[in-house]
């Protein structure tokens, strides 16, 4: 990166990479046009494709670790390392144009602590998918209905230093949990643009079928539920009604 | 309303075990449309033959059953769910009212014959009052009923039948239809929904012990308890949790979910109740494994104190 040593970059662009050879240059490259001051930050785990050298080539800020860090957790680790004022988030495998992406950076700019994805998933219908369901239905219980499906479960999103800071990283780790901290503790969470990541990234609906996620995301969703307990009550905030329970034993 | 040989009671009491001998002659029974209309048939029958006008749909149960009916303070009309009582062979019919009106205990009294009335003199939750109710009979099916709907004797009659016959322990409402889409949904059923996941039955999708009618077998009672009962929905995670056979007993518009206000708040304070009862047993996870995630890597995430104390299923 062409950045003076004493300026600090505006924006970080935060990318787990996992041996996604095919579409990581075009990635990096994109994401090294959001802003004039932008560092990528390439968290290389686990790869064995040739991602690290196209990473290191990429001019891009190389985290590397020998082994596959699991889901989201380059995420973290990224965002720990980060020195932007807004970090955005991607993800390795689907080439999103920059023009598309600075909208989450913009939005961060003009006061938005976490600019999400305005995507909710397919809703027109009697059963969607379980991840759809939970990302909804954590927004309500969390008193946040109008964010609909939106949530830091999906990419891109961006953060500002602030969110950053209220969250923590690790909790970026587990992403339904940081989104309910975010929520919970008050920062200004928006839908900030759409991007339809079903229709960029066609492979991985389709691998969403052999090898689901979803288990994996309700159980994030059910920690994001008892963290919002642990720091409320046994009833997350909310009332009890007339309800003169003690009469019932 | 006294019949020669004894009260109506008795009377119907004798025609239900004269038609269970009967209908179960000639097994397997028939499906459930044509076993009511043979039960209705007879019964009315059989009390006209008594000269006691009116109609009796002794369904032929093995066990007791019970019906418990929660009239809420602010209830000023008659429930018309007490003439759809009458109908069915109950053992026993419970009323639970809060400062309910004197017109309105008379007229419970005058319909629900033989029913047992516990009111209170303040005002009563409903589910609460489901629970005290609960506790106030001994019979093998309970059917439990809202003072506001209106529902047909052969629907109610469905669930005391999915339960008595032992098919299921929690006999629930289908509110579901592919007609009433996800997005058009209240938040409150994407909760039921979600809780029904999280406990591994997505083919429940939202329905719920939280909308009423639904029924209970003396099984499901002695596990639920009764303290827990009067929150409904952590009643039907306990139920889906100790592995009892929930399911839907019939089609049919439940007791609609709030959509917002107080009401809506309370039901987000139960789901969050219902899923803070499972985590010390089932882990914060309720076993939904995360074993790829390296979280150390970053030091360990908020929860992971509590989670690691669990291993996953």
């Amino acid at each position: 990166m062409a950045l003076p040593p004493w300026e600090a970059p505006y924006v970080s662009v935060i990318v787990p990479v996992m041996n996604e050879k095919r579409t990581l240059a075009r990635v990096l490259r994109e994401a090294s046009r959001v802003h004039p001051s932008t560092e990528v930050i390439a968290v290389v785990n686990g790869s064995t494709d040739g991602s690290l050298q196209i990473a290191r080539s990429s001019g891009a800020r190389v985290l590397v670790f020998d082994r596959p860090l699991g889901h989201d957790v380059g995420r973290a680790i990224g965002a720990r390392e980060a020195l932007g004022q807004v970090l955005l988030f991607i993800d390795a495998d689907m080439v999103i144009p920059a023009s598309m992406l600075r909208p989450f950076v913009a939005a961060v700019e003009s006061g938005t602590d976490v600019a999400l994805n305005d995507y909710s998933g397919p809703t027109r219908r009697e059963t969607v998918h379980g991840v759809v369901l939970a990302k909804h239905a954590l927004n309500s219980l969390l008193g946040r209905p109008d964010l609909q499906g939106a949530s830091l479960t999906a990419v891109p999103h961006a953060l500002s230093r602030k969110a950053l800071e209220t969250i923590g990283s690790p909790a970026l780790a587990v992403p339904p949990l940081a989104h309910a901290i975010a929520v919970h503790r008050g920062l200004e969470v928006r839908r900030a643009r759409h991007v339809d990541v079903g229709l960029i990234n066609p492979l991985r609906i389709k691998r969403e079928r052999v090898n689901s996620l979803e288990p994996l995301i309700i159980g994030d969703h059910l920690e994001a539920i008892r963290w919002l307990r642990a720091n409320t009550d046994d009833r997350g905030g909310h009332e009890d009604g007339i309800r003169k329970r003690s009469m019932v034993r | 309303m006294q019949h020669p040989n004894g009260t109506l009671a008795e009377l119907k009491a004798h025609v239900r075990r004269q038609w269970a001998l009967l209908a179960r002659q000639k097994l397997p029974l028939p499906e459930w449309q044509l076993m009511w209309k043979q039960a209705e048939a007879y019964g009315t029958a059989a009390l006209s033959g008594a000269e006691v006008p009116g109609t009796f749909v002794p369904i032929p149960l093995q066990g007791s059953a019970a019906a418990v009916l929660a009239v809420p303070s602010d209830a000023d009309s008659y429930p018309k769910v007490i003439d759809s009582l009458a109908l069915l062979p109950l053992d026993e019919t419970i009323v639970v009212a809060g400062r309910a009106s004197e017109p309105l205990l008379e007229a419970i009294r005058r319909n629900a014959e033989g029913a047992l009335i516990a009111h209170y003199p303040f005002p009563l939750d409903g589910d609460v009052g489901r629970a005290l109710g609960a506790k106030l009979t001994g019979a093998d099916t309970v059917l439990f009923v809202d003072a506001a709907a209106s529902v047909p004797a052969e629907t109610l009659g469905r669930f005391l039948w999915e339960c008595d016959d032992g098919r299921l322990d929690v006999a629930l409402p289908d509110q579901s239809s592919p007609k009433r889409l996800f997005h058009k949904r209240p938040a409150v059923q994407r909760w039921h929904e979600l809780l029904n996941v999280t406990l591994s039955r997505p083919d429940l999708k939202m329905n719920t012990m939280a909308a009423r009618p639904f029924a209970l077998s003396r099984g499901a009672l002695d596990a639920i308890g009764y303290a827990d009962l009067a929150v409904p929905v952590k009643a039907h995670a306990l139920a889906l949790a100790k592995r009892l056979k929930v399911g839907v007993a019939v089609r049919m518009d439940a007791t609609s979910p709030p959509t917002e206000g107080e009401a809506s708040r309370l039901a987000a304070g139960d789901h969050i109740e219902a899923w803070g009862a499972l985590m010390p047993s089932k882990g914060g996870r309720l076993g939904f494994s995360d074993r790829y995630r390296d979280r150390k890597a970053v030091g360990g995430v908020v929860n992971d104190a509590f989670l690691d104390s669990h291993s996953d299923e």
